[in-house]
């Protein structure tokens, strides 16, 4: 499966990486990380030339980022209208609102790329919540460049074992989302003063 | 009521919820734990060659003279860039894994000539 993707790598360049962080950023299924590290490695064996390499894979996910935003803001109202029917879920997502509200530059800043799986839904909930778009592109694009750098980097150096450390990588994105959510979640449901 | 039991009644989906979660972090912790103990096995650590794989992407990866692996392919010496392996074989009319046992002879010899 894994190879599939990298035969894309070399064959079609930066359009491939493109799309991959384009797709991934609005949560469809594209394995960003390990194409990153591929257009790493074929920058490190002379296949690939970083500028284009870098610059589509960060065009991608902003463009990717904003649209979800974008998404957000013009049908996140009539979801959040939907799911506030009930009133235990609509003081849920309150307090969530007023969260995200708070915290938003760290919020979107860390799930770009410490807790990126979870990027996709924060774009969204931004939108949705009509934060203003500097709170949101700001932060954001300091993420992403974070994120592809440390992607394109890692390929670059550990050219030889792409496919291993994409798969660490894709496990340890993993562990650090799914624990970032049951934290939030413990804080929800035992913690009522810390939840407020 | 113990807090779990409150928390059932009050707060159900979200408790669901975070026993969703909580799997979902089980299953990474114990999925990572396994491939780190599969790549620590010595025959695990060098990935093999494979038809994704360019010319000079093998030179870098496995530290071989831009010459040999030539050679051993077949094909001139400066290599074009962003030829995969597979592409090659195609060119040639031959499966890729003659290329690839070829290469992996090459990294075998090499390995034995600079332990």
């Amino acid at each position: 499966m894994t190879d599939a993707f990298l035969e894309l790598v070399p064959h079609y360049g930066s359009w491939v990486i493109f799309a991959a962080t384009f797709l991934s950023c609005l949560a469809l299924p594209a394995p960003s990380s390990v194409i990153m590290l591929a257009g790493g490695a074929f920058v490190a064996s002379g296949d690939l030339a970083l500028l284009p390499v870098a610059g589509s894979a960060l065009s991608g996910a902003l463009l990717g980022d904003n649209l979800g935003f974008l998404l957000g803001r013009t049908g996140g109202g009539a979801v959040l209208a939907w799911l506030s029917r009930a009133p235990a879920r609509a003081r849920a997502i309150a307090a969530a609102r007023a969260r995200l509200d708070r915290r938003a530059g760290m919020t979107v800043f860390l799930t770009r790329w410490l807790f990126s799986p979870l990027g996709p839904y924060v774009n969204f909930a931004c939108g949705a919540a009509h934060l203003a778009w500097p709170r949101f592109a700001l932060p954001g694009a300091a993420g992403e460049l974070v994120w592809v750098t440390l992607y394109i980097g890692l390929g670059y150096a550990f050219a030889a074992s792409i496919v291993e450390l994409g798969a660490v990588l894709g496990n340890l994105a993993g562990l650090l989302a799914a624990g970032a959510v049951a934290l939030l979640l413990i804080r929800r449901v035992f913690g009522h003063r810390a939840a407020t | 009521m113990s807090r779990l039991g409150r928390a059932w009644s009050e707060r159900r989906a979200a408790l669901l919820a975070l026993g969703a979660a909580l799997i979902l972090v089980v299953f990474f912790a114990v999925r990572g734990v396994v491939s780190a103990l599969y790549w620590a096995d010595p025959a695990h650590a060098t990935h093999p060659v494979e038809g994704w794989m360019t010319p000079r992407y093998v030179v870098r990866a496995y530290g071989l003279e831009p010459e040999a692996v030539a050679d051993a392919l077949g094909i001139a010496p400066q290599s074009a860039a962003r030829q995969r392996l597979s592409d090659i074989a195609a060119a040639q009319g031959v499966p890729v894994t003659s290329l690839t046992e070829a290469l992996e002879a090459l990294i075998a010899a090499s390995h034995t000539a600079a332990p």
